[in-house]
């Protein structure tokens, strides 16, 4: 072996550990990193809330200290709030008098009264982590619009349970609120609630849950915040379309088909997700369609009719090599591919584009190297 | 121990705790045994009682012992003579939830009391007991 290529090992391998080494220690940034997808929620089907990834929070508690802290995101280009991360403590409670909030008008925020609301009052401006465990009151940054519902039935139960947990121990609780939103949506579909204790590593108190932004009775445009009674017919916004009707989809492989798509037939119960989503919100939230049945389009195809084209769904995501799993290889491959020491095919393109940024980087073999050592979902 | 709403337990996860509750639940025991499943140790520390921890409280066959079910309830309270329920008066997520209906069925209520808990404005205890 020449030295040119004993220097060109070198290099990767250690580009490779630089890569790999904050990939094994570093917390998520965000839950979607560490593998949430509005695409797993079901439907609201009464419940105020639906408990996702098992009821556990995606973060871990091996790197915060246990000091109180909180952060704010900052609001994107839209305007609309971030997720927002706390260690929330006696010391981050208030103790003082709640001020007021009226001069905050959140994204979609609209004044509406109903009879069949609690309050009359459609919307709350709700609060990612609630005044009564931080303090934070006209904060933007802290700030969505938010059904009565999902304010009252939804997170307050939730920052009761924290801030009593906190005020009978007085130990600390690690706290994210994520709001999300599909697309340029100005009203978020609800938030991901995430809490665990410190001081007992969880065994007091743990939840991960999405509560929906809902009102029992009202249907909600999501792109405005517009609204009206339900029984008044469908509200007003995107017609329904190509792919509005229910899908499927596979929780392994984050391709999403049609009920009927033989492909479902033959998937593992325990990958089978079933979403109301239309396919435009599914490919906005990073699932490819499949195919077979493309879902995608005004109506499925019959079997014998596939398009000719690389069946990109029936790879593996993260799959770089193509040997029907994801190991640290693919990771290591997509690295290779992300600096130009490889060039992929369309298909291992549409594969390990993991962040559907329509690239293949870096980013991307970290996303994979997490779902290969268990990480990630 | 129930939430509004009838709530015991979340993800496994008593609702909530007061260290005053589990002072007057041990008030009530006295002298007897209390039995509780392994995880409620902790919600006692410092609390002088006879606990007795058992994996499965339910099936304890200890005559005249108070049993604690914070985590989940049983269907069937035959087995016991008298029932005391705490209600937290508050609002709180619950995925386990206890069936008042269970009591109108050979108990009726003797007692009802308030008392401000440690972390609670306000915790009711009720006592039950088999007609």
């Amino acid at each position: 072996m020449n030295v040119y290529k004993i220097k060109r090992r070198i290099f990767t391998f250690l580009l490779s550990v630089l890569l790999l080494l904050p990939l094994l220690s570093a917390v998520p940034a965000s839950a979607a990193e560490a593998g949430f997808s509005y695409g797993l929620i079901p439907a609201y089907a009464g419940s105020p809330f639906a408990p996702v990834n098992g009821g556990e929070p995606y973060f871990s508690l091996s790197d915060y200290s246990g000091e109180a802290f909180e952060d704010y995101g900052e609001l994107d280009a839209l305007g609309r709030c971030a997720a927002v991360t706390a260690c929330l403590g006696v010391e981050t409670m208030p103790t003082g008098k709640r001020g007021e909030i009226g001069s905050v008008k959140p994204t979609g925020w609209q004044t509406v009264k109903y009879d069949v609301v609690e309050g009359k009052y459609l919307y709350n401006r709700c609060h990612l982590i609630g005044w009564q465990l931080s303090a934070e009151n006209a904060n933007r940054r802290n700030l969505i619009t938010g059904t009565r519902y999902l304010n009252t039935a939804g997170m307050l139960p939730f920052e009761n349970m924290t801030a009593d947990y906190i005020k009978e121990t007085g130990g600390h609780v690690l706290y994210r609120v994520t709001p999300v939103f599909l697309g340029d949506d100005l009203l978020a579909r609800g938030v991901l609630m995430e809490a665990e204790s410190v001081e007992d590593g969880g065994e007091g108190l743990s939840f991960c849950v999405f509560c929906y932004n809902v009102q029992p009775g009202i249907d909600i445009d999501y792109a405005t915040g517009e609204s009206r009674l339900a029984e008044e017919g469908p509200v007003p916004g995107p017609e329904p379309g190509p792919g509005k009707a229910a899908h499927i989809i596979n929780a392994n492989t984050g391709v999403f088909h049609l009920p009927d798509c033989a492909s479902v037939q033959a998937m593992k119960e325990k990958n089978k997700q079933e979403t109301d989503l239309d396919a435009a919100s599914l490919i906005e939230a990073g699932y490819k369609p499949c195919s077979r049945c493309r879902p995608d389009l005004a109506a499925p195809q019959s079997p014998g009719e596939n398009e000719p084209q690389p069946p990109a769904s029936a790879r593996l995501r993260g799959d770089a090599d193509g040997d029907g799993a994801v190991t640290a290889a693919d990771a290591r491959l997509t690295l290779r591919a992300a600096v130009g020491l490889e060039t992929y095919s369309g298909e291992q393109s549409a594969a390990c584009d993991m962040d559907g940024d329509s690239a293949v980087t870096a980013a991307d073999a970290r996303l994979i190297l997490r779902l290969a050592v268990g990480i990630a979902a | 121990m129930i939430g509004n709403g009838g709530g015991v337990s979340l993800f496994g996860r008593p609702v909530s705790r007061d260290i005053f509750v589990f002072e007057d639940l041990a008030a009530l025991a006295g002298e007897r045994e209390l039995i509780a499943r392994p995880g409620a140790a902790a919600l006692f520390s410092g609390v002088r009682a006879r606990l007795t921890l058992l994996p499965d409280p339910e099936k304890a066959e200890i005559p005249d012992a108070f049993v604690l079910f914070d985590a989940a309830v049983p269907a069937d309270l035959g087995r016991f003579d008298r029932v005391t329920l705490y209600r937290w008066n508050r609002d709180y997520p619950a995925d386990v939830f206890f069936d008042e209906k269970a009591l109108t069925a050979g108990f009726t209520k003797t007692e009802t009391s308030e008392f401000p808990g440690n972390s609670h404005p306000r915790v009711t205890r009720e006592i039950y007991e088999r007609v």
